[in-house]
Formats: C-alpha cells, structure tokens, sequence
C-alpha cells in the first residue's frame, strides 16, 4: 500500500436494493485534507453512499478504496473510517472517558496510550473536566463534541458527517458549525458531509457534489454551483431561483442572441449555442426599478406586488409577472415599504440570466 | 364552576378506584401475614386469639419442606440460566436473520399463553414418558422450561430488539467485531429486559404447582407442592409462613438486584 494523496475513491459504484437503484454509476475521489459535501434531497443516494463507504452496506458493483487500498467486501471493523452520527449515538452505558476510548481498546492499543489519547481528544475538544460524566448528563452540543472526538480517535483516513447541523435552531447551529470545523481542521481531518441541507452544504465544504436520484448531478465549489448550474435541478436545489420557462431563438446575432418566451418576453443575452432554454435568475440579481428604465441588454418584467415580507437584512418580494411569481430580494432600508397589490417592474441585466437546458416541469 | 365541579366528582373517583384496587390487592396479602403468626395447630377464624411463630419454626425444621426448598431453589436457578441463554439467543437469531416465516414464529412466541397449566403438565408428562425421561428433576426442568420460556424469551425479544442498531454500527465503524459489538454495547443496553424476564421466570419456576404436580416424582417434590399437600392433608399454615418469607426475600432481592444490576439507573439512561 503506497501513501496517496487520494484518501476514499469511488469508480463507478452502483447499489440496488431489489430492483431500487440507489446508486448509479458514481465516481467520487475525495482528497486527504479536503471537506467534501454530498448534497441531494431524500432517497437520492447519498446515505447509501455513506452506509458503503463505512461499510454497512456492499456495492452491487464498481470499485472502493480507502487510503489507496481496495475495501469492497470488508467489514466495519476492517475499515479506518469515523461517523458522526446525526443522533451522536453515544454509548449511554459508558462515560464519555469510555465512549472516547472504545475504539482506541477494540483496535488494540495499550492501556497508558488510550488514557494519552483520550485526554489528547477531550482536550481538542475542550471537554477534559467533562471525562467522568455519563452522555444523558451533557448538552447537544456536547454530545456532539464527544461523539466528533470518539469518531477521532482513532485517525480514520475519513469522517462521515450525517446531517450534522440540520436538526438544530439557527443560532446553535452556526455555533457547532464554527466548533466542527475548527476541530476538524486542528486534526486536518479529511472530512465527507452528507446533507440534505443546501446551507449546511454550502457554509461548510470546500467542494460539493449534488446528488439527484442515484447520480452525481454537478460538483463544484459553493459559487460554482450557485451563479453556474449546469442543471435546471442544481439551480433550484441551491437557493431560491426565478424562471422563465421555454424561451426559443429567434434570432442569432454576431453578438447578441434574441430569445422569446411563451408569454412574448423578449430576452437578448450574450451569444450561446442554445436553441431552446430555460432562463433562471437569482433573486438578489433582480432590481426593481420605476417604470421607464428601458435597457438594450436587459429584461423588463412588470407585475404586481402579491407579498412583501421583511426579512431582517432582506425584503422578500413576491411579484406575480406574465412568466409566473417572482421572488425578489431587496436590500431592506427604513424609509422603504412596499405594499401588495402596488404595480412592480422588474430589471434583469442579461449577465444575471443564466441559460440551462429546458427539462420536464414538475 | 360546573366545570371544576365535574373535574373535582373525577379527581374523587380516580382517588377512589386507586385506592380500592390497592386495598384489594394488598388485604390478601394482609391476611396471610396475619395467619402466618397464628398460634392455633387449625384454620380458625380471624383474628387469631394469640400470636406466635410456630409456622416459621415448622418451616425451618420440617424435612419435607427443606428438601421441597433445595428442589425449588436448584430447579429455579437452572430454570432461569436455561431459559435466559436460549432465550437471549433466540432473540439474537429473530433479529439478524431472515427466513421465511418468521413474522408467524415472532407472533407465536409473544402471542398470549392460552394453554391451561393442568393441561400442560399433563400433556409434558406423557411425552416425556414417551421420550423415556422418567427423572424427577430432568421432568421437572423440561416442564418449567417449557411454562418459564414464552416470560422470557418475550423479554428478551422485546428489550433486545428496542436497542437501537445505530449503537451497534457504531461500535462496528470504531472497530468491534459484530461480536464484540454484541457484547460490550447490545447486550449491556438490552441488561434491564433481559434481568426483568430472568426474574419472572425464576418466579414462575418457584410458584408453579399445576404443572409441577404432574412431574415430581417420590425423591424429588417442589416446595408449592409440599405445602399444598400438607395444607390439604391437615390445614397447615406453614403456607402462610413460606408466602410471608417468600414476600421478604423478594423485596430484599428487588432491592439488592436495584442497587447491584441498577434497573432503574439502566432505564433513566436508557436505549
């Protein structure tokens, strides 16, 4: 086995449960160091992904390495991989001494160099005065911290974070996020986070692979996926996203392409090679501005204001246009109020449109 | 005020039917402590004139009575070690592996028991005579088996199977084996389901007489079954005595199993 700077590779590994296709044909190669996140909705595959690279479950087919060294087939036990389990799942039969040393006693180590270790972990994780107390006795947050330094403990080549923030209030949550990712980082940890949870994806990994019915959908770092989806469901998976749905050429300039929408709005971008689209643009690239400001490269939407809700930095405006609702989100200031029921107009610099395949409509 | 009024009538009731229900139970119990101290050689009626302790002094000297005790004790330990590892295993096999018809076999074994006692020790006794086992003590561990085994093998399907399988693979992904696993996390967390249904099938081995009637033979007798025929044959009260030693020794057993095995302090920390 040679050292590799790739610490878990997955080639084309396919799992069925019967005749379900959990997953299909996904290659993954996480580097050592990096934070990893498999993000995707419920039942796209990435627990199943999870379960097969600790090694509850097999691949049907493809291959698995961890550390450079092939694991289809091997158990648990065989593996050098940590959990975090999202329930934390603490042993509540031992102390949190216990918890930390159980995996260092079943991999063998010997007595003085567990009780080095687990002090070495209870004090990465700042819990030393905590090592005599039971898990029902601590707060989430320490659960979590224990369970993070029992996953430690035994330098797996990979922790598996499931949903780890996704189950807790907003403000806790930013707090174990800052917590989690220094402890990691103080260990170099070679992390994979498997989430549901788009800002819980985008504020903690380096890199993200979105995962949609058993496939790798599009990877990339958090503004990457977010400003270029190559997908219509990446777009609406990451953020809140207007549409105009099936717009066709109609005419193809040296510089300039015109497009129209089913509704007749007229959309001129920067050349492409599309023929048919689907235009999505990001709410906070919407300006609303007053009826006459007319642009060459622009698109002008008028409607009419359905809801305005004040949210803190933000006004969410609900615009209903002849391309169906529009959320709009505008810097809130003091002196501003928007009512419903008052007429709306919309500007779109052609830079903000992003044009993406058109897809089935849910 | 009609309002509070109907839920003061329901407080009244609930208190009540409470207190009934306890009174009902416990006055039985009352009673035989009271007897167990009478100093009448005969069933007379209550209260007894004078109290004494001859019952507790016959039970401690009869000969047929100590031998019924070591029978009792040695069958319910064996009884209970017996049942609690097939059991335990039992649970084990249900859990992890899948056959065809195991949903039936699972209801089976916690479906409720229907069979009558007289029944079954009747019907154990022909087979085992049928099989050759012609042993007291072997007919008498086969019989309670067979009665102590659906208390325990219930317990330990259902407390076994509430562990979580997440303690499990964790303990897996931090390098135990799956036995290990079992071990040191499953079995530990299942303690207090496993410990209670011990306990009952020890209880039931004790306090059984249908079925035990039919299985003892002349050198080895149980001890209900002693003191039911020497109750019948000159209404002795050294029944009353066993009950009330029988009672204590029990709370001292619940005690000491709380503040040894701590069933209370596995259940607050719970799986």
């Amino acid at each position: 086995m040679q050292e590799t700077a790739v610490a878990v590779e997955l080639v084309g590994v396919t799992k069925k449960f019967g005749s379900v296709v959990a997953t299909n044909d996904v290659s993954i190669g996480i580097k050592k160091g990096e934070t990893t996140a498999l993000l995707g909705p419920s039942g796209c595959g990435k627990t199943t992904i999870l379960r097969m690279i600790a090694g509850f479950e097999q691949p049907t087919s493809g291959s698995l390495r961890i550390a450079g060294q092939e694991v289809g087939g091997s158990r648990p036990y065989e593996r050098s991989v940590g959990i975090l389990f999202q329930q934390y799942a603490l042993f509540p039969h031992m102390t949190v001494w216990d918890n930390i040393g159980y995996g260092l006693r079943r991999r063998g180590w010997k007595r003085p160099e567990i009780a080095e270790r687990v002090l070495e972990m209870l004090r990465l994780v700042r819990l030393e005065n905590m090592a005599r107390r039971w898990p029902s006795e601590l707060s989430g947050g320490q659960q979590q911290r224990v369970a993070l330094a029992r996953a430690l403990a035994t330098r797996p080549s990979i922790v598996l974070l499931d949903e780890p923030l996704s189950a807790l209030d907003a403000q806790l949550r930013q707090t174990l996020r800052v917590e989690l990712k220094e402890i990691l980082g103080a260990v170099s940890a070679t992390v994979l986070l498997v989430t549901h949870d788009q800002e819980e994806a985008m504020t903690f990994a380096d890199r993200i692979l979105v995962m949609q019915a058993g496939r790798i959908e599009q990877e990339g770092s958090s503004p990457d996926l977010y400003f270029r989806p190559k997908t219509r469901f990446v777009a609406e998976f990451l953020g809140k996203s207007n549409w105009i749905d099936g717009v066709s050429l109609v005419d193809r300039g040296p510089v300039v392409d015109t497009f129209r929408s089913a509704a007749g709005t007229i959309i001129k971008i920067p050349t492409s090679q599309a023929m048919q689209a689907d235009v999505c643009i990001r709410p906070e690239r919407i300006e609303l501005v007053s009826a006459n400001a007319g642009d060459e490269q622009a698109i002008l939407l008028s409607g009419t204001v359905r809801e305005a809700v004040h949210a803190g930095a933000d006004i969410h405006v609900l615009i209903d246009t002849v391309e169906g609702p529009f959320t709009v989100f505008e810097r809130s200031r003091d002196n501003r109020t928007i009512l419903p029921g008052a007429p709306a107009h919309l500007l779109i610099h052609a830079n903000d449109c992003m044009l993406l395949p058109p897809e089935g409509r849910q | 005020m009609s309002k509070r009024f109907q839920d003061s009538v329901w407080r009244v009731l609930t208190t009540s039917t409470v207190v009934l229900s306890i009174v009902f139970l416990i006055a039985p119990l009352a009673v035989v402590t009271l007897l167990s101290f009478d100093s009448r050689t005969f069933l007379g009626p209550l209260p007894p004139p004078s109290l004494s302790i001859r019952w507790y002094i016959r039970f401690f000297s009869d000969e047929m009575i100590l031998r019924g005790l070591r029978t009792s004790l040695l069958l319910a330990t064996a009884v209970t070690f017996v049942a609690t590892v097939a059991c335990v295993a039992v649970a084990v096999t249900m859990m992890r592996t899948r056959f065809a018809g195991k949903k039936a076999i699972s209801a089976f074994l916690l479906s409720p028991l229907v069979v009558p006692p007289v029944v079954l020790g009747l019907g154990i006794l022909l087979y085992l005579s049928a099989l050759g086992i012609v042993d007291g003590f072997t007919r008498l561990l086969c019989g309670h088996l067979i009665i102590a085994i659906p208390y325990v093998v219930r317990a330990s399907l259902i407390s076994l199977s509430g562990v979580n399988p997440i303690y499990a693979e964790a303990a897996m992904s931090l390098g135990a084996t799956e036995r290990a696993a079992f071990w040191t996390v499953t079995l530990p967390l299942a303690r207090s389901g496993i410990v209670a249904g011990a306990i009952l099938s020890f209880a039931v081995s004790m306090d059984d007489v249908a079925v035990s009637m039919f299985l003892t033979d002349a050198q080895t007798v149980t001890l209900p079954v002693v003191l039911v025929s020497a109750m019948r044959a000159n209404f002795d009260l050294t029944i009353a005595a066993a009950s009330v030693l029988f009672m204590g020794i029990i709370a001292i057993l619940m005690v000491v199993l709380d503040r040894t095995v701590g069933i209370t302090n596995v259940f607050k920390n719970g799986s």
